[in-house]
């Protein structure tokens, strides 16, 4: 159903009932943290574990998060960017408003009001259709959201409205003759009395005498014409055509003349080429080296990090080389990761699961023990109708990860599978 | 029809993490037993008054 509003005021209910309710205060802050809002999230789960400091699955949450550094990082740049959308709709610029908004979501899909408040923004600046894509990926991270229905209906009625403006444009193009000529010629000549019986063969009569002489006409003098001027352009492309021809079969027999000699030298190049790449000599580690610097400038994680795996570093390189190499290794396999993950998370967000999977199993090459990666992994082998590999990694999720917040989820997929 | 300056008015800067230990530590988390004891607890003073 996913009605995750409505699950958040009935455990909010409860708590006001009975503050010490710790599985609805976990769950609240689990839906918290479903939705984006992973400030309450924190809040919530912190306040769980001071009700009950021993054998709590918050304390469980609030270890995973803290663990991992770039995570705490994402989530505070989330907040950052989240505050700063705000700030820039106040001070009034809403495009950098959007901007903001953009990357909130970029960095964490299911962050709600960011959602909320694109939608809103495209709304304002009449960009319907990018809001009403907006509104619908809110709905689906929360289906029973009353601003993104609200938003909706109004996105609605706006189309209704263009709808009908459009109607009766249309309508008023046909002009309408006044009356008023009428009645001034009526009251000063003798208005010829009209009859439908009289003259009618003779019409039909001109009518056709009329269309005849038309196609006559046609046919003698408009023809010829037209007919010598496609003559002349077809005879002149045809003089082009056997130009061209003539030209290409010189060069043909120029080429044929001297290919044995190209042939041999092609024939080197690609032996040469061979040894290089077979050998894995210690130039070609450097000019990869190189390479992964150049595609980290570009900001092109996927191949930066694929070219890192090819390198060896045993052998007879420089310090300078091996320091560069470690210190790529080590920011690729954390900050690179979760670069990386975060891109495949918006490649979800778009419908783009192929590429999202070649860029999450890239993640766990560098990173294996990335539950978000691995649970995100299966849902995309899930949506390219793989069920068998999603399978796979939902059971590597529950093996290894059965208190992460996300296995319930993959246990709920499992689930509807069979 | 939206309203569109009251409707952004009404989107408010989340909490940085770097707040949250006084956010929780201001946080009213009275619920209904609590507020059920205070009024036994004002029902017995009175008697006892």
């Amino acid at each position: 159903m996913r009605d995750l509003s409505g699950a958040i005021s009935w455990l909010q209910r409860s708590l006001k009932w009975n503050k010490n309710n710790i599985p609805a205060r976990n769950l609240l802050g689990l839906v918290y943290y479903e939705i984006g809002e992973v400030e309450d999230a924190l809040e919530e789960w912190t306040i769980s574990a001071s009700f009950q400091p021993g054998d709590n699955p918050a304390i469980r949450y609030l270890e995973a998060i803290a663990a991992r550094q770039a995570r705490v990082d994402n989530i505070s740049q989330v907040i950052r960017k989240y505050n700063l959308a705000i700030h820039y709709i106040r001070e009034e610029s809403e495009d950098l408003a959007i901007l903001q908004a953009k990357q909130v979501i970029s960095r964490n899909p299911r962050h709600l009001k960011a959602h909320l408040l694109l939608a809103l923004l495209y709304m304002k600046h009449e960009e319907y259709a990018k809001a009403e894509r907006i509104l619908h990926r809110a709905l689906r991270i929360d289906s029973g959201n009353s601003t993104a229905l609200r938003y909706l209906s109004e996105l609605r009625e706006v189309a209704r409205q263009k709808k009908l403006k459009s109607l009766k444009r249309k309508r008023e193009i046909a002009p309408v003759q006044p009356a008023e000529e009428e009645d001034a010629v009526a009251g000063d000549i003798l208005i010829p009395k009209y009859s439908e019986t009289t003259g009618s063969w003779r019409t039909v009569f001109l009518l056709v005498a009329g269309v005849l002489i038309g196609v006559v006409s046609t046919y003698f003098l408009i023809f010829p014409a037209e007919r010598r001027d496609l003559q002349q352009q077809a005879n002149q492309a045809q003089q082009d055509y056997f130009s061209t021809l003539q030209q290409l079969q010189d060069e043909i027999d120029r080429l044929e003349s001297g290919s044995a000699d190209w042939e041999a030298e092609k024939q080197a190049l690609l032996n040469q080429l061979a040894a290089y790449t077979e050998k894995d000599t210690v130039q070609a580690k450097y000019d990869r080296l190189l390479l992964v610097y150049a595609y980290k400038a570009g900001g092109d994680d996927y191949h930066a990090m694929e070219e890192l795996l090819k390198i060896d570093p045993e052998g007879d390189l420089s310090e300078q080389f091996l320091t560069g190499y470690q210190t790529l290794t080590a920011e690729y396999s954390t900050d690179g990761a979760s670069r990386l993950y975060n891109a495949s998370a918006a490649l979800c967000e778009e419908g783009r699961f192929e590429e999202a999977r070649d860029n999450l199993l890239m993640v766990l090459r560098w990173n294996d023990d990335f539950p978000e990666a691995i649970y995100l992994l299966g849902t995309v082998y899930w949506n390219l109708s793989d069920r068998e590999t999603a399978t796979v990694y939902f059971n590597q999720m529950i093996s290894g990860y059965p208190d992460h917040p996300l296995t319930a989820e993959a246990r709920a997929l499992l689930a509807t599978a069979g | 029809m939206i309203n569109f300056e009251e409707e952004l008015a009404k989107y408010k800067p989340s909490k940085e993490i770097e707040s949250l230990e006084d956010e929780i530590v201001h946080r009213d988390l009275t619920d209904m037993t609590d507020i059920l004891m205070q009024m036994m607890q004002q029902g017995s003073d009175k008697k006892n008054a």
